[in-house]
């Protein structure tokens, strides 16, 4: 999903901006062609908002409060919750800080979380994090999304923006925790500090890091499932047709 | 008088010849002689030669040139239509395996097959007899308003039919389900061609009433259908040959 062109431009001229595609595909760093063609179909995308924003110096999230589809952007208080933290510390990283835990001086724990995100089913993992019920269901109906279509998304990691505000809007949770888990804005942006994941993982307790780590592990050992049924059919059928 | 029952006697006892030797070729136990042709490479060289026999024997020139060797008058048209229809017949074993449809192999091979095939050669080359058909003409093409030709034509196309109608339902499902994209693109080209074909079939009204020179408007149907299949079938081969499920699903661990 996205804001309309008309917004778009309604915005670009509060704030003096020039409407030129050439202008804002400079200001953006995408090519001019993109930029306009994105205002005459009348789908302006999130990222080239925020591209604007930063191009002329304001904050991402007060650019996107002044569209309607996020108005109530910054109405809650931005820092997530520990689980919305954890949710982006790869499964790999959380097994290094169980490892460290067994024994310190056999494996030392590492200063920072090797893997970056959005990985391998951190969208998901978002959304199990803030889920206080039927979050998937409510994120469906109200983003008019087929709900295995949203499924599908949070499998490949291809949560949109709105949907991940949605999903925080009813879940009641920072609104814009989502939006950096998608990766539209920078941690930094979001008022998350830069060792907010290392610092949620040490202070984590041991049976929670333990169930945690055996959640993520269930849901890899379905997606390798997943994927190996996947590749059987695909490579069967391959062979015996072509 | 004595020489035309000869031929039509022994075109009679080729077909159920045929018709029993792609019975025998395609029954679940054959000799070890024809088992290539249980090998889904075997049965796409088979299908490939006589489709390519099929348009090949009705190019103008070729169609001449055999008919100075056929004993009946457009006996050349009979010829490329039973290797169109041994091409369906090979493409919907094919297809039925590898789908794994026991509902169409039953169809299509078996003694269901047999008779289905044999009957529809012979309505083919009976039809040809009753028409009245003195000169060489592709796709009997100029005797197009006469019944026995138009009859003739509708076997063909009814048997197309009947082949490829059990195997909509599979080639649809895996269509939507087949979890590689490349995969799910084959098998829509493979199912409009199908759809092409049946409508066509059941259409032959409408073609019968356009008249003859609507013919090859029609005709151009077979042609985008049979593109379609074999541009389906390719695609297939093509993700084989590159190994794209393996590539697409990678069920390493690894996240460099």
């Amino acid at each position: 999903m996205s804001v309309s062109g008309s917004d778009f431009k309604q915005w670009l001229e509060r704030h003096g901006i020039s409407t030129s595609a050439s202008e804002l595909g400079r200001l953006t760093g995408l090519h001019r062609v993109t930029v306009g063609n994105q205002i005459r179909r009348g789908n302006v995308p999130e990222t080239t908002i925020v591209g604007v924003a930063r191009g002329i110096g304001i904050h991402p999230i007060a650019a996107l409060a002044d569209f309607k589809e996020y108005k109530d952007l910054d109405s809650r208080p931005r820092t997530p919750t520990a689980a919305e933290v954890l949710s982006q510390v790869h499964h790999a990283d959380l097994m290094v800080e169980l490892q460290h835990r067994f024994h310190e001086d056999l494996f030392p724990r590492n200063d920072r979380v090797k893997i970056g995100f959005p990985h391998d089913g951190s969208h998901r993992a978002w959304i199990d994090a803030i889920d206080t019920g039927d979050v998937r269901h409510d994120v469906a109906e109200k983003t008019e999304t087929a709900i295995t279509y949203l499924f599908s998304q949070l499998s490949e990691n291809k949560l949109t923006p709105i949907q991940a505000v949605t999903a925080a809007r009813v879940s009641g949770t920072s609104m814009v925790a989502g939006l950096v888990v998608v990766g539209l804005i920078t941690m930094e942006e979001g008022d998350w500090p830069e060792d907010i994941r290392e610092t949620a993982l040490m202070v984590m307790k041991n049976e929670d890091l333990v169930e945690l780590i055996q959640q993520r592990l269930n849901l890899l050992q379905r997606r390798l499932r997943q994927r190996k049924e996947a590749l059987e059919y695909a490579e069967k059928l391959t062979d015996l047709i072509g | 008088m004595n020489d035309s029952i000869y031929v039509i006697s022994v075109s009679f006892m080729l077909i159920l010849l045929g018709g029993l030797t792609f019975h025998r070729l395609t029954a679940k136990r054959t000799p070890e002689g024809s088992r290539a042709l249980l090998r889904p490479s075997g049965r796409l060289a088979l299908m490939g030669i006589l489709l390519t026999a099929a348009y090949v024997f009705s190019m103008p020139g070729v169609y001449q040139f055999l008919e100075i060797f056929v004993p009946i008058s457009n006996g050349t048209d009979f010829i490329a239509k039973c290797c169109a229809m041994g091409a369906v017949a090979v493409l919907g074993v094919h297809l039925a395996i590898a789908y794994g449809s026991e509902a169409a192999t039953s169809w299509i091979i078996g003694k269901r097959g047999l008779l289905v095939g044999v009957i529809a050669a012979s309505g083919v080359l009976s039809t040809l007899l009753a028409a009245d058909i003195p000169e060489a003409s592709p796709r009997l093409e100029i005797y197009q308003v006469q019944p026995a030709v138009e009859l003739n034509e509708w076997i063909v196309l009814a048997y197309t039919a009947y082949v490829l109608a059990p195997l909509l339902l599979p080639v649809f499902r895996d269509s939507r389900r087949n979890p590689m994209r490349f995969g799910r693109l084959a098998s829509r080209l493979i199912f409009v061609g199908f759809v092409l074909s049946i409508g066509r079939a059941l259409a032959y009204p409408l073609e019968l009433h356009a008249g003859p020179e609507a013919f090859y408007i029609f005709e151009l149907v077979t042609h985008v259908s049979t593109a379609c299949v074999v541009l389906g079938l390719w695609a297939f081969a093509f993700a084989k040959s590159r190994q794209l499920a393996r590539k697409t699903f990678d069920i390493g661990l690894s996240i460099k």
